[in-house]
């Protein structure tokens, strides 16, 4: 009798500890990620000499005869026409094309739906086309890429976007306690230009395969050395597209950016 | 007792006591109320400044508006009933104050001057030194700073839970009684209907010249204008002020691109802004930019209030930048660390230009104003 007590007071304990745990909620366990339908994941990073591109930390050395050095404070791009292209030639849009980057605010990823083949190369227009870019900002979205409240992509006063922003400052020395200010500002119809990057080191080399029901991640990288290649900021370090000298050096840059292959898409 | 009935008691207590008091008011079944649905579209001119982002779980409702209102204008959230939010943010001034530092509850002083509130909805950080990102959780700080409303949110709920007509209103806007979350809520429905949109700007906006006298012209020129020296004259046709405060809104609402920065007011910061928030030695010194939409009311000026005229502030930007402030925001220092020199002409343009932002209609539209008042 004595034993059978035992058990029975063993099992009341383990009723009232039964009775204390179920009432608390079970915790919310995230259903497990099933992708139902092929797609791909950019992940756009901006890079200096291959290393993450940081923000008001550090000092960058400038790709110049004179040795300036670099912070970066903002940095952000308005894409349109983001397109990936099959081994054909056929292009499949990613949602509707546009796209907002902002580097510092890590706005870098960004996931699309497309059909499950091989793909050899990504296309982009940096800017809009002149419709779009001279068009009635407030007709998008609120949470739209082109919505200028939004991305403060957008001045309205220019009647346009601005393509690219990235504002930092430059000094002549690290030991330079004199800082300068970077404003490079890429906007207006002539700005806009159109890239094709290809998956690894030329079109064709590589492809990135996208599989049914799964996520191919695709990075995509900006080398930011190479958009500022040979300039020497003490002379130029202002551009808002605008006016002889500014549109002159805005140019330059802009034509950097293929010059040197800024853009890459690593092979996979 | 046998053991039996003592097992199979406990049993039935393990099964039953997971029902919620019905009595506990956070697992209140809401009552019957109807609150009046408000379309977002009918506050916010889309066709002038878009569509803002909006908090998807704080509909707007007349019930709820009002309640916000009440609450913004209700000296009893402050601990000794002596102020409320409306005391420092007065709708003549586009809600600042003509104070160049606040005072909260005794006469205790607050540290910076009263922002002006408007076109809330359409920015995404909040505060002189942008520490707040969404109005909900900025309503609370004024509310129990020490040298500004000093109160504690229990004596606020139950002072709100014995009041009849938030008794009543609660009901009415969110199916609850009294309690300082949807206090938050009501604030902050209230806060975002503060729309400025009919100024004179907002009808020349983006340019139509026109409606600008001559003077007004050459003030808009200017402010929108780049640095540019002229080799002969040694003059700048433009003051670059767009970069931090353009667009229709007169503001930069990404705070990356102007929208906090160091305008060059100090070398060395007493006050270290947005830097005493992250931390970091690169922010110190910025503050948030705000919008110039009836900038000739929102006197004085700055996050310390130390410009008392637009005169003043005009006379810094043009003449007294200081470009050796370790954190100038780069777009201030891209003019070649020189200073504008605006002559007396072109500062008096700028000022006629700045005031066509005063949006008298806003100053006095009834819908803001304090509903306790007869």
């Amino acid at each position: 009798m004595k034993k059978l007590n035992k058990w029975v007071g063993m099992l009341a304990i383990a009723a009232m500890a039964f009775s204390v745990q179920s009432c608390e909620e079970n915790p919310p366990v995230d259903p497990p990620v099933v992708n139902d339908k092929p797609g791909v994941e950019l992940n756009v990073a901006a890079l200096w000499d291959g290393q993450p591109l940081t923000f008001l930390s550090g000092w960058f050395e400038q790709p110049s005869p004179k040795k300036e050095y670099v912070q970066f404070f903002n940095f952000g791009m308005i894409v349109s026409k983001l397109r990936l292209v099959k081994e054909d030639d056929t292009e499949v849009m990613l949602g509707d094309g546009y796209q907002w980057i902002d580097f510092k605010k890590q706005r870098t990823k960004f996931k699309y739906e497309v059909p499950v083949g091989k793909y050899k190369a990504l296309r982009f227009t940096l800017g809009l086309d002149s419709a779009i870019n001279h068009g009635d900002p407030n007709q998008w979205g609120a949470e739209h890429p082109l919505n200028g409240n939004l991305t403060g992509m957008h001045w309205g006063w220019a009647g346009g976007y601005i393509f690219q922003a990235i504002d930092g400052n430059y000094k002549d020395s690290l030991t330079d306690k004199y800082t300068k200010g970077m404003s490079l500002h890429t906007a207006t119809d002539v700005m806009v230009r159109n890239f094709e990057v290809p998956v690894g080191a030329v079109l064709g080399a590589a492809t990135l395969e996208v599989k049914d029901k799964a996520i191919t991640p695709v990075q995509v990288n900006y080398h930011v050395n190479r958009f500022l290649k040979g300039i020497e900021l003490k002379k130029n370090s202002v551009s808002h597209s605008e006016g002889v000298k500014e549109a002159a050096f805005m140019q330059q840059l802009l034509g950097n950016l293929k010059l040197y292959s800024a853009f890459e898409i690593p092979a996979p | 007792m046998k053991p039996g009935w003592l097992l199979l008691g406990l049993l039935v207590l393990g099964f039953t006591s997971c029902k919620k008091d019905p009595e506990d008011p956070l697992h209140k079944i809401p009552s019957v109320y109807k609150p009046t649905p408000v379309d977002p579209t009918t506050i916010f001119p889309v066709g002038k400044f878009g569509m803002p982002v909006l908090p998807s779980d704080n509909p707007f409702s007349q019930e709820g508006i009002y309640l916000g209102r009440m609450l913004f204008y209700d000296p009893i959230l402050s601990f000794d009933s002596s102020i409320s939010c409306g005391s420092c943010h007065k709708q003549e001034y586009a809600f600042a104050e003509p104070q160049r530092l606040s005072k909260g509850i005794n006469g205790l002083q607050v540290g910076r001057n009263a922002s002006s509130l408007f076109n809330l909805a359409y920015s995404r950080k909040f505060f002189w030194d942008a520490r707040q990102n969404t109005l909900r959780e900025l309503v609370f700080e004024p509310i129990q700073e020490h040298n500004e409303m000093a109160m504690t949110l229990p004596l606020l709920a139950k002072r709100l839970a014995r009041t009849d007509r938030y008794i009543e209103y609660f009901d009415k806007a969110f199916g609850s009684k009294p309690n300082v979350f949807d206090m938050s809520k009501a604030l902050e429905q209230f806060l975002l209907t503060l729309v400025s949109k009919d100024s004179r700007f907002n009808g020349f906006f983006p340019g139509k010249f026109s409606m600008l006298s001559d003077d007004e012209k050459r003030g808009a020129l200017l402010f929108n204008g780049l640095v540019n020296f002229d080799v002969v004259t040694g003059l700048t046709t433009g003051a670059d002020c767009f970069h931090c405060h353009g667009g229709a809104l007169a503001q930069q609402n990404n705070p990356d691109m102007g929208g906090i920065a160091n305008n060059g007011l100090d070398g060395n910061f007493a006050d270290k802004g947005y830097g005493a928030i992250t931390g970091n030695p690169a922010d110190r010194g910025l503050f948030k930019t705000p919008s110039l939409f009836n900038i000739a009311v929102t006197g004085p000026y700055m996050h310390d209030g130390r410009f008392a005229t637009l005169d003043e502030v005009i006379d810094h930007y043009s003449d007294n930048v200081n470009y050796l402030s370790p954190t100038i925001s780069p777009m201030m220092a891209a003019h070649g660390n020189r200073q504008l020199k605006l002559t007396a002409e072109q500062k008096a343009s700028l000022k006629a230009f700045l005031m066509t932002m005063t949006d008298s209609a806003f100053l006095t539209n009834p819908a803001y104003s304090n509903p306790f008042k007869k």
